[in-house]
């Protein structure tokens, strides 16, 4: 009976040491996120590490966890700056349709322009040329949805993007 | 009076003769195949288009234009001269390594740039003669061989270069025989004369029209040569039907029936095609071999009496078997494709342009992504009609259907179309006039109009219902009866199922889906009704996969095109057709549908893409409508989408579904076409906000707190803002208690 009683003294404290130690830890050092369990809801997304968020010293109010930030890309999915073979290809095209460009020579532009989106639909560039041919064009509607394009995918791209901004002014100030 | 008729005759005739003489089709080219390093290739498809192209297998290392020589280490090629407004292609050879069928580097004789680009020259798709779609491929007469123009004047008028468009004796003979039973029966006419017949007359027989027939071969032949007007003849004499075309020229039959150009036919062969002119579906080799053989035996005969074959090559000529190249069918290219090209040409041009100014147009057809096309949906067919016997049909052309359209979602261009399983048989293009119900491939629409209201993880009341219509009570039914009674918006749509949607689709207005289904181009009437959410509003195949591209094309609807370039004869571009887009929904919108679309591959109803051996990543959705009456798969990648259909014209069960029947023919399709297949998915646009939530309350996750928490995208107009309220910890010691409790469970 004796023993009983100090087995779950032992008990008691153990777990109180090891909850002292355990709060002293989550306050001193910031404490990672349990690992999300998969649900069948969520298995359409690959887990993820969840970052570190502080806990605030305060303890009598029960803390506000803010959003987790957006993810700018899913692991499973190469990086966009990753050269696939198309996209490498699409390069050839898009050099032939700048230099049409500069002999003004919009139609030709577009061709070879179009061929570069097909083969590679994520670079923006040649959406901001395929932009500036139907400018050329004087095609204000064409030019507006190739600049909203160019827009989506160099916005990574400061420089890219003040020449998106610059063409938007020139096809507003289109007819 | 005669005087005054005659120069009138010969004013008019001038007048269409000349113009025929000078006709030049026009030629209806596929786009340029492209090879760069590191494309994975399909060789046997590859090998079919340098084929097409004129491009002959040598054994040893290609020294002239046209020949070629292929291993598993290289693709060595001597190309042809090329030249269009925007395609300029030397004569040269090029080396391209290959390495486990994928391109390793290019090397050309004529520029020193390694790792360049090889375009290879446009196919002819079609020459454009006319309405009737002729076939035919002009020949000159200095390409023919001597014994080929005898065996056709030893059949149709031995005495050609002696007399004068006009033989007295066979008039007499034929008026003979003529008289004897009043009416003109029988011809006698020489080549001439049969020529004047051909161009200028109709078929009937009267005797008005054979007075103005010998007119007109006299003339004829007052104003042009023998070998001019011989040469004429032989371009223009028909040869047989063959389905729905005909075949005209000596060029084209000698082509058709022995696979062989003109001028390389042989002494036996040269007979046969002679022979034909007189009753072509008579004598035809495929048709009546043995008559075939007895014809061409007798103009043998003939060219034998006018000394034009000796005795010892008669005989050996005449022991000669008639051997044909196999019955094609007539295989035309793309001939669904040609016909909705056709009808996008005559409202560019009249029909007498087309077939004779000389025209070269440009089309985006991809001639090796036609043809795993036309092979995916064949081999489709025939295994759904092996696998359930009663879908086979005796009639040919009640046999069971499919379709197929391939698009690149970005600019609009038909990669491929397949309008029937065999124009031979039907002519109608299903791929761009059947309407048809949808059925659940129209749900991703609903969905979409629904994205400002709902997020992926909304709950969907799926329970069975009755909803009056018209004062008619409505119960529509899941596919499958055991379905959960509440299922969130994501897997709702991944798995089909139609009390959500309907649900849905009341929830947020029907009007919306009007709304929705308007934008798109699609009709739909001004009182909606709740089956629309299903999928019960026809449509015609290609507006269904056009309305597609816009979820890998950030939201941008394309038009459909089939067109890119008009040259005239002299190689300048007269018309120039571009992509043209319009933007129909935001590029975050359309993220989220093709995310919610790739739960259809993943976990959804198309989850069998993964067995079928489609590993990359895809988005779609299937579609089966009533009683299976169609079966629907549309799916693509960020560079091509492609809608399959299958059904029956008449509108009989086909008694499978979206994913047994469409989907397979989806999945041979993508997998004979490595070189679009990049691995890469669509990137994240802006207005994408993944946020981690609480896979109970479905609110934003307490960290700590929620026992099971998971990843999902909203919109960032639309996302959750409650932080879950079902796992509420009141202090950092509960949250730690928490993670002890996960730590120990057993303690």
């Amino acid at each position: 009976m004796e023993l009983r009683k100090y087995c779950l003294l032992f008990k008691w404290a153990a777990m109180g040491m090891a909850l002292i130690f355990l709060t002293g830890c989550s306050i001193l050092a910031p404490k990672p996120a349990p690992k999300p369990e998969k649900t069948e809801v969520g298995r359409h997304l690959p887990p993820k590490e969840i970052s570190p968020e502080p806990v605030p010293k305060t303890v009598e109010e029960p803390p506000v966890p803010k959003p987790l930030l957006p993810k700018k890309e899913r692991p499973a999915e190469p990086p966009v700056n990753q050269q696939t073979p198309m996209a490498l290809a699409s390069v050839t095209f898009s050099q032939q349709g700048q230099a049409y460009l500069k002999n003004n020579k919009p139609d030709e532009a577009i061709r070879v322009l179009e061929r570069a989106v097909n083969l590679n639909p994520r670079n923006g560039e040649n959406y901001f040329y395929l932009a500036e041919a139907w400018i050329m064009k004087g095609n204000a509607s064409q030019a507006r949805e190739f600049n909203r394009l160019a827009e989506i995918y160099m916005k990574a791209d400061p420089e890219g993007m003040g020449r998106v901004q610059s063409q938007k002014e020139r096809i507003n100030k289109l007819k | 009076m005669t005087v005054l008729y005659l120069a009138n005759l010969t004013e008019g005739m001038d007048k269409r003769f000349a113009g025929r003489l000078w006709d030049l089709p026009s030629k209806i080219y596929s786009d340029i195949t492209l090879l760069y390093p590191g494309q994975a290739l399909n060789p046997p498809l590859l090998l079919e288009k340098l084929d097409r192209l004129g491009y002959r297998p040598v054994s040893g290392t290609p020294s002239k234009p046209g020949e070629m020589r292929f291993s598993k280490t290289a693709l060595e090629i001597y190309l042809h001269e090329f030249h269009s407004p925007f395609h300029e292609q030397k004569s040269a050879s090029v080396w391209v390594g290959l390495k486990d069928s994928r391109v390793t580097s290019i090397t050309r004789s004529d520029m020193d740039t390694k790792g360049a680009i090889l375009e290879l020259e446009p196919e002819v798709l079609m020459l454009y003669y006319g309405p009737d779609r002729e076939r035919r491929q002009l020949i000159s007469i200095g390409q023919l061989p001597a014994h080929l123009l005898h065996a056709v004047m030893a059949a149709e008028d031995r005495g050609f270069y002696g007399h004068s468009g006009i033989e007295i004796r066979g008039i007499l003979r034929a008026l003979v025989a003529n008289l004897k039973e009043w009416e003109i029966s029988q011809g006698g006419s020489t080549i001439t004369q049969q020529l004047a017949k051909n161009y200028f007359l109709t078929p009937e027989r009267t005797l008005s029209r054979k007075f103005k027939e010998l007119l007109i071969a006299g003339i004829l032949e007052y104003k042009f040569d023998k070998d001019t007007i011989l040469e004429m003849y032989l371009n223009e004499i028909y040869f047989g039907q063959e389905g729905p075309v005909s075949i005209n020229g000596i060029g084209e039959a000698s082509r058709f029936f022995f696979d062989k150009s003109a001028a390389d036919l042989s002494v036996s062969e040269s007979a046969v095609l002679a022979g034909l002119i007189k009753a072509p579906n008579q004598f035809s080799p495929h048709r009546n071999p043995e008559r075939c053989t007895s014809r061409r035996n007798e103009v043998l005969e003939a060219m034998h009496k006018n000394e034009w074959l000796t005795a010892e090559s008669l005989e050996e000529e005449k022991a000669r078997p008639v051997k044909v190249a196999p019955y094609r069918g007539y295989h035309q290219q793309a001939p669904y494709f040609m016909d909705y090209l056709t009808g996008q040409l005559t409202s560019l041009y009249s029909r007498e342009t087309l077939s004779s100014e000389g025209l070269s147009i440009f089309t985006t057809i991809d001639t090796e992504v036609q043809s795993a096309a036309e092979k995916a949906l064949k081999k489709g067919l025939e295994r759904l009609e092996a696998a359930n016997p009663s879908l086979k049909r005796q009639n040919p052309g009640e046999s069971l259907q499919g379709a197929v359209i391939v698009m690149q979602p970005k600019t609009g261009y038909i990669l491929a179309m397949v309008g029937g399983r065999d124009y031979g048989v039907s002519q109608f293009n299903r791929a761009v006039q059947a309407r048809r119900q949808p059925g659940s491939a129209f749900k991703p629409f609903v969905y979409l109009a629904a994205l400002d209201q709902y997020t992926p993880v909304s709950m969907l009341d799926n329970s069975p219902q009755t909803f009056m219509v018209n004062g008619q009570p409505w119960t529509p039914k899941n596919y499958y009866a055991q379905a959960e009674p509440e299922i969130t918006f994501r897997k709702a749509l991944a798995q089909s199922q139609n009390l959500a949607t309907v649900n849905l689709a009341y929830g947020m207005g029907l009007e919306r889906v009007t709304q929705i289904a308007r934008a798109f181009h699609f009709s739909a009437p001004d009182d909606p009704y709740p089956s629309m959410a299903l999928g019960t509003l026809e449509v015609e195949p290609l507006s269904l996969a056009r309305a597609y591209c816009v979820f890998p094309a950030d939201g941008v609807l394309p038009f459909p095109l089939s067109i890119r370039e008009v040259a005239d004869t002299g190689g300048k571009t007269i018309e120039s057709r571009h992509a043209t887009i319009e933007r129909l929904t935001t590029p975050a919108k359309a993220y989220m549908m093709s995310d919610l679309m790739r739960d259809v591959v993943r976990d959804g109803t198309a989850r069998s893409l993964k067995q079928m051996g489609v590993t990359w990543p895809v988005a779609g959705k299937t579609g089966t409508t009533n009683d299976s009456q169609d079966a629907w798969f549309v799916g693509y990648t960020p560079n091509l989408v492609a809608l399959v259909w299958v059904g029956f014209d008449n509108n009989d069960s086909i008694k499978a579904t979206g994913a047994t029947a469409a989907l397979p023919i989806w999945a041979d399709l993508m997998k004979a076409l490595p070189q679009y297949v990049s691995g890469e998915w669509l990137p994240l646009p802006s207005g994408i906000e993944t946020l981690t939530i609480c896979a109970d309350s479905r609110e934003i996750a307490r960290e700590g707190c929620c026992p099971r928490i998971m990843e999902e995208i909203f919109l960032s107009e639309n996302q959750p803002e409650t932080l879950c309220r079902q796992h509420e910890c009141s202090s950092n010691l509960e949250k730690v208690w928490n993670g002890i409790k996960k730590i120990l469970p057993s303690f």
